[in-house]
């Protein structure tokens, strides 16, 4: 490997889709047009729980223009009409039952959106409402409704040491995770143990680009699809088990994506198109409104029951936790959620003993799945709080108290699991020093307005479970390179930074590298664009495909040059040897004939099963995200300003620095607004801020006057050049920060989020009353 | 934001209208007539919130467009009140002299929307929009005004209450919003607690020389409350504590109780009321 | 300006520039005349009900949410759209600066960020902090946090001076 400087790493660089971003060129699924192309819509319950007497669609089938009607009497005929990640209960259309508001119920495809919608209107539907469902710790009760009175077809995973699964563990609870580790006797020898119950608001991803896709099945063996996804890999399998077909007969799709967040994981608008394009017999484009976002994928809201035990010193001993996740009507990725919750409800602390319940309430609100940080964002709030509440109960700083217990760099985070790849004590160092937390006792209060900083760290496995990661790493004749892989660009820079790495590798540079297109006929498979993955898992197969088609390229040179491949370097499409430079080009045409060769290398990367990590497969990196607030906190409204807020995450090395810092702060903005505000308001089972106006996310002016943010590299992750991956960390300690910064300014501990100015003045008048 | 059909929920679109004739009347007169012959008239201004309405459900008959109706347009004193055009925007109202008659109006109304909104939102927009969360109804109840509407049948004028509660007289066009000048009239705009809350406070001196004030509280999903204050007591926390007793217990929203706005609306009132003495001295 | 128009009639303003004549109706969006008819697809339509900005172009100077405006509306106007910015295949300076500052991710507030920025450095070309982030509050971006939005606008206003003539 050249010892030169890196020359495509750790750079900033314009990424590789700037151009055609900020000149609106670059294509999303959005912008797909087809020749005969119709257009869905759909209708949708306006019950949050109603059986199904009767639905007459036929005055919409009688209209002009009306190509296409889907209701349960056509999904009848489609071998698998549900879906689902572990448990498929979502069915394309309802059929028997209805089990929230904006469930759907009939689809329409015609010539324009305003015909399907007129269509719509036509359509009769009888319902015979039922009771719903909503308060996730009532929703066991013998007399609660049910919302699935028959068991759908679901399964549990293989899971490793201490861990296991249950489907429908009890009344509308769909799926049980559950964990434990150590002496079940570890509480007895503790001096305080404390319990503490946290709850978890709800957001929307509010992705801008809308959930989306043009589907094409006008031909009966061949599907072709343009979607807003992902995850395309696990689509194409699951559209072709609902529908019966081979997989080798679905192409599927990725342009760019205009967001996603976690909510673009699955089949979402795509089997609702595809039934519609094959009983039309032309493509359709089925594209939701922003409100219809707000009734297909949430957040997890969730309750947290966590039980600590600690030493006189702060040691930490044992945690027993409960959570219910409130999923929806539908499980979605509920259990994968659980999983998580599950499994990280300890926090990046050492324990003698760990012990974990997470159970998947049925609700009649809309489905809830994977929304950026899953399980972390919950279980940090929760975790994050705790450990302050007890620092306080037990008289030490808070600081004091996370350094005594953090897990240590290299140690193992449960017995099996991968070590710790970040130096967590140096991340909460430089929180303190940035933030001034030291100096917090100086702080001026201002009248009613007091002061105060908090720190948490965030927490969460990072890169998927198991993932398995196929790269390809083509390179002409001329030095063109080609990067086939199945990572989406989502927003989150993968395609720059996997480019970067390829480049680096190739002795090139980025610009000779042409990303292709995500097209599941092409592209080496992959089990999708989540979980932080990108740099982490797609980064070292793609890492490995660069240096297996450089090694190709030196095999080749060495056979022409006759001697050892050792001896040859590759830089500029040219063989180094010494001070010799030899142009490839003209060496491969002298071998391969006038027209050329491609070389190609191919890299994969997996963990290896192990079923002595609890997941089955150890970790591929700890996302750790760092925070510290100060806050000043008006006593008389409960008002909350935060001054000055600073995350820093540990990118291992920083690829590209700038989306580092992108990815960071974004989340960072996610976490700020779901400590303060943005939550989706439920009134039963009515949403009733389900839109761009009432529902509020930052802006520009809600960032905090002092808002920065650090990239660490420690330099010890699994991706290229010892990279970690981002995204999610930035979130995850926020709200817990800001939860502390406000118990320091005005000593009342606010366990439910948003940390609304009405909870404060509430908790500020309960002390001031006790 | 739903077109409730009988069957269900359908996400509307814009492009679920059908296309309509426009007539864009060269003065008020023509366009008092346009409203009063077209079939299904509706008015249109500054265009932000049209879009909204047509997605829940507003149909569109004829479009009268107002463009070019500059009567309509700015501000302007006139027989001891502050006068409105109705196609005023929100970046000019805040920036015109007269608007500056009333202290704070300007800074308040330079509060309303964000940039782009601001620069083609227009008052009568704002306020024919009847959302709760929109604020010209909030300043211009703290500020005694009044909304006119023309119609063939002559002149109307209706308080921003008397807006929320119900339909403007029919194929009436809104021409400007009016604000009594009364003597020492005085604006603050408390908007930090938005959107949970926002208050606005006016003061102002009767015929008689006595002090008046009125607060008012609103919500992002309830209309404003109007409080008539009694300034007798020289104690701000006092006279606002006193003020919002009379907040009905059904002030509430999805968003927040009764008791926190109570309290909240009470403790900015004070400050309002401080931060107004003190702008005075 | 006509005093009446029929459902479908013939409309005729300035696109980045260049005359344009089309035929359309009344109750077509300037958004959907811009993204189907004649503009190109750099216009991106997210909430559709003039919050988010994500489909802002400029009608004669003013940022507005393309959702919202009815295309009769453009009549005789200058509309500038995302497209018409590049001079000769030469990203505009504030494109230029959102490009070197990454800031955007997804891409699809982007267009509408760079129009809001333009428009603001054609009204004051050295905007001081507080106006900055009262333009930009104006639209949605729901990836970035907004910081790396701010240094471009910061970024693009100094390459507007430093390059003007």
């Amino acid at each position: 490997m050249t010892e030169a400087p890196l020359r495509n790493i750790g750079r900033p660089d314009r990424r590789i889709d700037a151009g055609e971003k900020v000149s609106g060129r670059a294509v999303y699924t959005t912008d797909i047009d087809l020749p005969g192309m119709l257009h869905a819509k759909v209708l949708r319950s306006p019950h949050g729980h109603a059986r199904i007497v009767s639905i007459d669609a036929s005055a919409a089938r009688a209209m002009p223009g009306v190509h296409a009607v889907l209701t349960r009497d056509e999904t009848a005929a489609i071998p698998m009409p549900v879906y689902g990640y572990f448990i498929k209960d979502q069915p394309i259309v309802a059929t028997d039952k209805v089990r929230y508001e904006g469930d759907i119920v009939a689809a329409v495809a015609a010539e324009d959106e305003g015909t399907a919608n007129r269509a719509l209107a036509a359509i009769r539907v009888e319902y015979e409402p039922q009771p719903v469902v909503t308060d996730l710790e009532r929703a066991s009760d013998p007399d609660a409704a049910e919302l699935f009175e028959e068991p759908p077809v679901g399964i549990v995973p293989k899971y490793g040491q201490g861990a296991s699964g249950e489907l429908r563990p009890r009344r509308n609870v769909c799926y049980r995770f559950s964990y434990e580790t150590g002496p079940a006797d570890a509480f007895d020898e503790c001096d305080h143990v404390f319990e503490d119950v946290f709850r978890f608001s709800r957001m929307h991803h509010f992705h801008l680009e809308p959930f989306v896709c043009v589907a094409d099945w006008s031909r009966k063996d061949r599907i072709e699809l343009w979607t807003s996804c992902q995850n395309p890999f696990p689509l194409r399998k699951e559209i072709a088990r609902i529908f019966g077909l081979a997989e080798n007969r679905i192409a599927v799709r990725v342009p760019y994506i205009g967001g996603g967040f976690g909510s673009k994981n699955g089949c979402k608008t795509e089997p609702v198109a595809l039934a519609l394009s094959r009983l039309a017999g032309r493509p359709v484009r089925f594209c939701l409104t922003l409100e219809e976002g707000f009734l297909t994928n949430t957040q997890h809201a969730a309750i947290l029951k966590v039980k600590t035990g600690v030493m006189q010193d702060g040691m930490l001993v044992a945690r027993k936790s409960e959570i219910l996740l409130d999923s929806g009507a539908y499980s979605d990725g509920s259990p994968l959620v659980a999983e998580k919750a599950g499994y990280r409800i300890p926090g990046p602390y050492r324990y003698r003993r760990i012990e974990t319940d997470c159970y998947c309430v049925m609700t009649n609100t809309a489905p809830a799945g994977p929304f950026r940080g899953f399980g972390g964002t919950q279980t940090s709030w929760a975790c994050e709080s705790q450990i302050d509440m007890i620092a306080h109960r037990l008289g030490i700083d808070p600081y004091d108290m996370r350094r005594k217990n953090l897990i240590d760099l290299g140690e193992p985070f449960v017995p099996g699991e991968s070590g710790m790849d970040s130096d967590l004590r140096a991340g909460l160092d430089l929180v303190v020093r940035e933030l001034g937390y030291r100096r917090r006792g100086g702080l001026e209060d201002d009248g009613p307005v007091k002061r105060g900083m908090g720190l948490a760290i965030g927490f969460k496995d990072g890169g998927g479970v198991n993932k398995p990661a196929l790269a390809r790493v083509k390179v002409s004749t001329g030095g063109d390179i080609f990067l086939q892989c199945g990572t989406a660009e989502i927003g989150q820079g993968a395609h720059t930074a996997l480019s970067a790495v390829v480049a680096e590798r190739l002795g090139a540079d980025r610009s000779r590298v042409r990303y292709m297109p995500v097209d599941t006929d092409h592209t080496p498979f992959d089990q999708g664009t989540n979980a932080s993955s990108a740099i982490s898992v797609m980064g070292q197969a793609v890492d490995r495909a660069a240096l297996a088609a450089r090694a190709q390229i030196l095999d080749f040179a060495a056979g022409v040059l006759d001697c050892p491949a050792e001896e040859l370097d590759l830089a500029d499409w040219e063989i180094r040897r010494g001070n010799e430079a030899h142009p490839l080009a003209p060496m491969i045409m002298g071998h391969f004939g006038g027209t050329g060769w491609e070389f190609v290398g191919e890299g994969f990367h997996k963990a290896e099963n192990s079923h002595a990590a609890p997941l089955e497969a150890p970790c591929v990196f700890w996302e750790i995200g760092w925070g510290g607030a100060q806050v000043a906190v008006d006593t008389e409204t409960g008002l909350v300003t935060v001054e000055k807020l600073f995350v820093t995450g540990d990118a291992g090395r920083a690829i590209h620095p700038l989306v580092c810092r992108g990815q960071d702060e974004g989340a960072a903005l996610m976490g700020l607004s779901q400590a303060l505000f943005e939550r989706m308001i439920y009134d039963g089972s009515r949403l009733v801020n389900g839109d761009a106006l009432t529902y509020r996310v930052p802006l520009a002016d809600d960032l905090p006057e002092d808002f920065r943010s650090v990239t660490q590299e420690q330099g010890h992750g699994p991706g290229p050049f010892g990279a970690k991956g981002m995204g999610e960390g930035g979130m995850l300690p926020v709200a817990s920060a800001i939860a502390n910064a406000i118990h320091d300014a005005v000593g009342v501990r606010i366990t439910e989020l948003p940390l609304s100015p009405e909870r404060v003045l509430a908790a500020l008048a309960a002390k001031d009353g006790g | 934001m739903y077109e409730v059909a009988q069957a269900g929920l359908i996400a509307a679109s814009y492009r679920d209208v059908p296309p309509f004739p426009v007539i864009a009347p060269a003065s008020v007169d023509e366009a008092v007539a346009a409203m009063a012959d077209a079939e299904a008239p509706v008015p249109y201004a500054g265009g932000t919130d049209l879009c909204g309405a047509v997605r829940a459900g507003k149909p569109i008959g004829t479009l009268i467009w107002l463009k070019r109706l500059d009567d309509l347009r700015g501000v302007r004193i006139e027989d001891g009140a502050l006068s409105v055009g109705a196609l005023t925007t929100h970046a000019e109202g805040a920036a015109s002299d007269a608007t500056a008659a009333v202290p704070g109006l300007p800074e308040a109304w330079s509060k309303l929307g964000k940039m782009r909104i601001r620069l083609s939102g227009t008052a009568g927009g704002n306020l024919m929009a009847r959302h709760t969360r929109y604020e010209m109804s909030i300043l211009l109840t703290a500020l005694g005004g009044t909304a006119h509407f023309a119609s063939a049948a002559g002149e109307a004028g209706l308080t921003p209450a008397e807006i929320s509660d119900r339909a403007e007289p029919p194929r009436s066009l809104l021409t400007r919003l009016s604000i009594p000048l009364a003597a020492g009239l005085r604006l603050d705009y408390d908007r930090s607690l938005r959107p949970l809350m926002t208050q606005a406070l006016a003061l102002w001196s009767d015929d008689a020389g006595r002090d008046r004030g009125r607060a008012v509280i609103a919500t992002e999903y309830l209309r404003p409350f109007a409080i008539e204050l009694d300034l007798a007591g020289t104690d701000a926390k006092a006279i606002a504590a006193a003020a919002f007793d009379a907040l009905p217990a059904g002030f509430a929203d999805p968003a927040s109780g009764n008791a926190w706005l109570r309290r909240a609306g009470a403790a900015v009132l004070a400050r309002q009321l401080v931060r107004m003495e003190a702008a005075r001295a | 300006m006509p005093d009446r128009l029929d459902p479908r009639f013939d409309l005729s303003f300035t696109l980045n520039g260049a005359p344009v004549e089309t035929a359309t109706t009344t109750a077509t969006a300037l958004a959907d005349l811009l993204r189907e008819g004649c503009g190109g697809r750099g216009t991106r339509l997210a909430c559709e009900r003039a919050v988010c900005g994500a489909c802002t172009v400029l009608v004669d100077g003013v940022p507005r949410a393309s959702c919202s405006v009815f295309a009769f509306e453009v009549e005789g106007c200058a509309v500038q759209m995302i497209e018409g910015l590049e001079n000769d295949g030469e990203l505009s300076p504030v494109q230029a600066a959102f490009a070197d500052n990454s800031a955007f991710q997804c891409g699809y507030c982007t267009a509408g960020m760079i129009l809001l920025t333009e428009a603001l450095l054609a009204r004051d070309p050295d905007p001081d902090e507080a106006a900055i982030r009262d333009w930009i509050s104006s639209n949605i971006c729901r990836c970035t946090g907004y910081s790396l939005i701010l240094e471009a606008v910061r970024d693009a206003a100094r390459r507007k001076r430093e390059t003007a003539p």
